[in-house]
């Protein structure tokens, strides 16, 4: 399968303090492939890389040294910006400060309207937009009434309706409660499954990221590990070192293992955690 | 005697207005001094209007608010005293740091409350040690700290003021799983040591889970739970119902009981349903 986006070698750091001090990389010499319909999710403790090589992707932060190619565009060359923000698109963890009209439907419209497409196909885009992240309904409401969950589908649904191929998730959970969590986390699955679509997920959440095909952890500006959750959560000494955790039910097939009983340690969710003790219980 | 007491409390916002919404309803609440109250709930539920009541943010549109036994509205000019009494700590509190040093930035309610120098010090160093920060870190300027330190000193802020209440909405927001451990962990700890009465609002029910000794629940504005963390998580069906969970290892167990396993779903700590899966699992090999 071919890469949408490509790291090559790349190192960034953020502009030089008041004082003129250099500051130290925040990402460094970054060698990655995100395949074209993947479901990623990246690790890392707060400080770690991660929303920086989130920006990465989409021409925010443009590399120091190395490349980032967007289906082969390179980030670092301005023509190419608008393109690889239609192709990659964010959504932040606030949701409020990423809504900027007062009815749901002009939200969903600003990113198509700003590219100069004709009406009725914005129409068309943002109804299907708001129907992939079933909002449809609410599309004539105010967003200050939706719930945080809501708000972060609207939010995903603005960035559809410009019929972007990828969408980067910087930590869009961390304000919501749990069923505003589970929203956004069944509807970009969704779109990962049905539509195709590549998702990017930056999270501190490890049950969020056990449901991923791919697991990137970053640590001190580097990929720390990378593979698929099985492989990366199987070791949680690892993970813990670098300020990390495990799903708990992981955590306690592992305490089960250490107390002398038989049970398999890469065990990433409870309905497999459930599995393997009914067999054992039953014995 | 409560620490904390409501008595029919309602708060409506735009009382008299077509747009009125009663955002919390009817409110009877009894907290016993030295709990570490977790408070759940969805988004809207109440939980925010809830907590600004108990230190005078916000009066009630009726009922009353007594703290200590007092009613905090009864004499005129009370209020002061009592957000001295009740320290409450916003979301994101980080963003409200301002001071010069990180010193003076959590020296600032001690100071408004008319402490000496003296006793502002002691407060403050007390306050730092609490939350784990360094001395060092204290004559730097709050911008230059990390975020996970940045917390830690807006929480110390209001810790420095000896609150009788500790309030926190939410701190644990944002924050890797190794952060949100040490600021809990720093909670217990000095809830444990003050005896100060704790209430935490979170959205995380491992969070409230691995800290708490009583949890209250919130829907639709109204108080819909007050009582035990495994009395409150063994009710699973309703707190679903509520956009609500129970932590991971709960659902474990409730799984394992739906599949015939005879097992209690009180279990809500990895290292409670280790033990009790251990013994059945040892037990069965004899």
């Amino acid at each position: 399968m071919e890469n949408i986006i490509e790291f090559e070698n790349v190192s960034f750091r953020y502009e030089a303090d008041e004082e003129g001090k250099l500051l130290d990389l925040a990402v460094e010499n970054i060698n990655l492939g995100i395949e074209k319909g993947s479901f990623v999710a990246v690790l890392g403790h707060n400080g770690s890389g991660k929303s920086t090589l989130a920006k990465l992707t989409n021409a925010i932060n443009v590399p120091e040294s190395g490349r980032v190619l967007v289906n082969g565009l390179d980030s670092a060359d301005e023509k190419n910006t608008d393109e690889i923000r239609r192709t990659v698109g964010m959504v932040f963890q606030n949701p409020d400060n990423q809504i900027v009209a007062t009815i749901v439907e002009d939200d969903v419209a600003f990113g198509p309207e700003n590219l100069g497409i004709e009406p009725q196909e914005i129409r068309r885009r943002v109804d299907e937009a708001l129907k992939s992240v079933n909002m449809y309904d609410f599309r004539l409401s105010e967003p200050y009434k939706l719930s945080g969950g809501q708000k972060q589908r609207v939010a995903i649904a603005g960035v559809l309706a410009m019929q972007t191929q990828c969408i980067v998730l910087d930590e869009p959970t961390a304000m919501l409660d749990p069923s505003g969590r589970q929203e956004v986390i069944s509807t970009i699955k969704r779109l990962n499954k049905e539509l195709g679509i590549t998702v990017v997920l930056v999270t501190h959440f490890m049950e969020e990221a056990v449901e991923a095909d791919r697991v990137i952890v970053m640590d001190k500006g580097t990929v720390f590990a990378d593979g698929t959750a099985r492989e990366v959560f199987s070791q949680s000494e690892k993970l813990l070192a670098v300020g990390l955790d495990v799903p708990q039910a992981t955590q306690l097939a592992k305490l089960l293992k250490a107390g002398g009983i038989n049970i398999s340690t890469d065990i990433l969710n409870e309905k497999e955690c459930i599995e393997a003790l009914v067999s054992l219980l039953k014995e | 005697m409560p620490v904390i007491s409501l008595r029919n409390v309602t708060h409506t916002y735009g009382e008299g207005l077509p747009i009125s919404v009663s955002a919390i309803k009817d409110i009877n609440l009894d907290i016993e001094s030295g709990e570490l109250v977790g408070i759940i709930g969805h988004t809207g539920s109440g939980k925010s209007t809830l907590v600004q009541h108990l230190n005078g943010l916000l009066k009630p549109t009726s009922g009353s608010v007594f703290i200590d036994g007092e009613d905090i509205w009864a004499k005129k000019g009370n209020i002061r005293q009592v957000r001295f009494k009740v320290g409450l700590c916003f979301q994101y509190p980080e963003y409200q740091l301002f001071e010069e040093t990180v010193f003076k930035d959590i020296a600032f309610g001690p100071k408004n409350m008319g402490l000496s120098k003296e006793e502002t010090e002691k407060s403050v160093l007390a306050a730092a040690k609490y939350v784990g920060l360094k001395p060092e870190l204290l004559s730097k300027s709050p911008f230059d700290l990390s975020g996970g330190e940045k917390r830690r000193a807006a929480i110390a802020g209001v810790m420095a003021m000896n609150p009788k209440i500790l309030i926190l909405d939410e701190p644990t927001a944002g924050l890797d799983p190794k952060g949100r451990q040490e600021i809990l962990s720093m909670i217990k700890h000095y809830q444990r040591t003050t005896g100060s009465t704790v209430l935490l609002v979170s959205h995380s029910m491992e969070d409230v889970a691995s800290v708490a000794t009583k949890i209250l629940v919130m829907n639709k504005s109204r108080l819909a739970m007050y009582d035990s963390v495994e009395n409150v998580f063994s009710r699973a069906d309703e707190l679903q119902k509520m956009g609500l969970t129970v932590p991971q290892i709960t659902r474990i167990f409730i799984g394992l009981k739906e599949k015939g396993i005879d097992v209690e779903t009180d279990v809500y700590t990895v290292k409670e349903g280790y033990r009790r899966l251990l013994s059945m699992l040892k037990g069965g090999e004899r």
